[in-house]
């Protein structure tokens, strides 16, 4: 191979990773970032009215083949990681069940026309936290904040500027473990 | 469940498997690289380079950048050129030490500051600096840049070997011998910076050097000769990452830390062969 030729191979290569270094992968549309709680009144943003109310909701798709997601068979690592790619690719998942194990959450959303529940899942080291959307049915009482929910149901999605949104249709939910008690206790 | 039925369970999700695809990857082009990082006595370069890149992310998010890469990878290789072959000032080691610093600090100012949207910055400069689930987290984009770059690293190091070879050991020589050695430079600073970037998705910011040195410095306790050491570095790192990923995915620990550990364990299981295979020449 003559010095001519490896020079050639060499730039070809280097243009070949810059080349490759501005295919950058678009950031979701998503509505909110899964890698986070979502957006609600008691944080810098609240969830739009839209997200909210059920009537907004595409009809059900047809169950989508494939077995129940149960994340409490998983460990913290994978079940992380399972539930960030349903929440980042939300119209894969459609009509599959779902369990989903972790901490409850609610807050109203800035108009204060409707309560937001989420159970929340850390990943291993517990730095990075998911919130999923449930929403039990009529008449269900929900869990208190702070209590560790077991939430089963089918996932679906609504359609929020044009992005789908995942929540839990959830059938069941289970309180698992109390809130655990104020770290400082008010002095009187 | 057997923990093998639940290890071949979590082999069937895509993401497990673009994981161990880009973790082996990864793991392989920073070996090959941390072999000449490590006998040029430039080991501590991949932890400032891996800040400046850390810095990097961090004005990407404030400009809301659709793609990282597109500002990470070309500032970083640009510190990396810089650091390889500016003068001698910006080449002490001081230097890269105040670059290193300066660069975490203002990133993680930038990231308070400005805060990503969604408002995590915590489980944002915690997935960055430690790489907990970062690589279970692909998105298909990522998963062809990262094998696209990691096959050019691995290419240019099977193409170029005997040059690579002669470059690591005496510099001066190669200049003399009429090796156009400001261009060697220029591929190793742009090389560095490469692999840098894809490997804090495996492992992290904090923890690259790991990538870098454990299976250099693992490889050369047993082994003498430039071409064992590099084919035996590349064998232990890819070794390692499998069974970090392997290991976090069944224990639930951060995968980045998992794999940082499988090399420690590594690097003393090697020492030990080390010393026998010692004791065995002198026997």
């Amino acid at each position: 191979m003559t010095q001519a030729t490896k020079r050639a191979m060499l730039a070809m290569l280097l243009l070949a990773a810059l080349f490759l270094s501005a295919c950058g992968s678009p950031a979701p549309a998503a509505p909110a970032d899964p890698t986070s709680t979502p957006t609600l009144s008691e944080g810098p943003t609240a969830v739009p009215a839209a997200l909210q109310s059920p009537a907004t909701a595409p009809p059900a798709a047809a169950p989508a083949d494939g077995p129940m997601i149960d994340t409490t068979r998983m460990s913290s690592t994978m079940a992380y990681a399972e539930l960030y790619n349903i929440l980042v690719n939300p119209a894969q998942y459609v009509g599959r069940g779902i369990r989903v194990e972790g901490r409850y959450y609610s807050a109203m959303t800035s108009d204060g026309a409707e309560r937001v529940h989420m159970v929340l899942v850390y990943d291993s080291a517990a730095c990075c936290e998911l919130g999923v959307e449930f929403q039990l049915p009529q008449g269900m009482d929900y869990p208190q904040p702070g209590e560790t929910v077991l939430v089963s149901g089918t996932f679906r999605t609504l359609i929020y500027n044009g992005n789908p949104f995942g929540y839990i249709e959830a059938t069941a939910s289970q309180v698992t473990a109390t809130a655990p008690p104020p770290a400082l206790v008010p002095i009187n | 469940m057997s923990m093998w039925q639940t290890l071949v369970h979590y082999l069937s999700f895509p993401f497990v498997q673009h994981a161990l695809v880009v973790g082996v990857l990864v793991a392989l082009s920073a070996s090959l690289l941390g072999t000449v990082l490590v006998l040029r006595r430039l080991s501590h370069i991949g932890d400032g380079l891996s800040h400046v890149a850390f810095g990097a992310m961090a004005i990407a998010t404030v400009m809301q950048l659709s793609g990282d890469m597109l500002l990470v990878l070309p500032l970083t290789m640009l510190f990396s050129i810089l650091l390889l072959q500016g003068n001698r000032r910006a080449r002490g080691d001081a230097s890269l030490a105040m670059l290193s610093v300066s660069a975490l600090a203002v990133g993680y100012i930038l990231f308070n500051l400005f805060p990503p949207r969604g408002g995590n910055v915590s489980g944002d400069v915690c997935t960055t600096l430690f790489g907990s689930t970062a690589i279970l987290t692909l998105s298909r984009q990522e998963v062809w840049l990262s094998i696209g770059l990691s096959a050019v690293v691995v290419g240019l190091f099977a193409v170029f070997y005997r040059h690579i070879f002669a470059f690591t050991f005496d510099a001066d020589f190669c200049a003399a011998s009429g090796f156009k050695l400001r261009l060697y430079n220029l591929a190793l600073a742009v090389v560095t910076a490469t692999v840098i970037v894809l490997a804090m998705n495996l492992v992290g910011s904090l923890l690259i050097t790991a990538l870098l040195v454990f299976p250099v410095v693992s490889a050369m306790r047993v082994y003498h000769s430039f071409r064992a050491v590099t084919l035996c570095a590349a064998v232990f790192s890819v070794t390692a990452a499998l069974l970090g990923i392997l290991l976090s995915i069944l224990a639930g620990t951060p995968v980045g830390a998992t794999i940082v550990a499988a090399d420690m364990l590594g690097f003393i299981l090697f020492c030990a062969l080390g010393v026998l295979k010692e004791r065995g020449t002198k026997a």
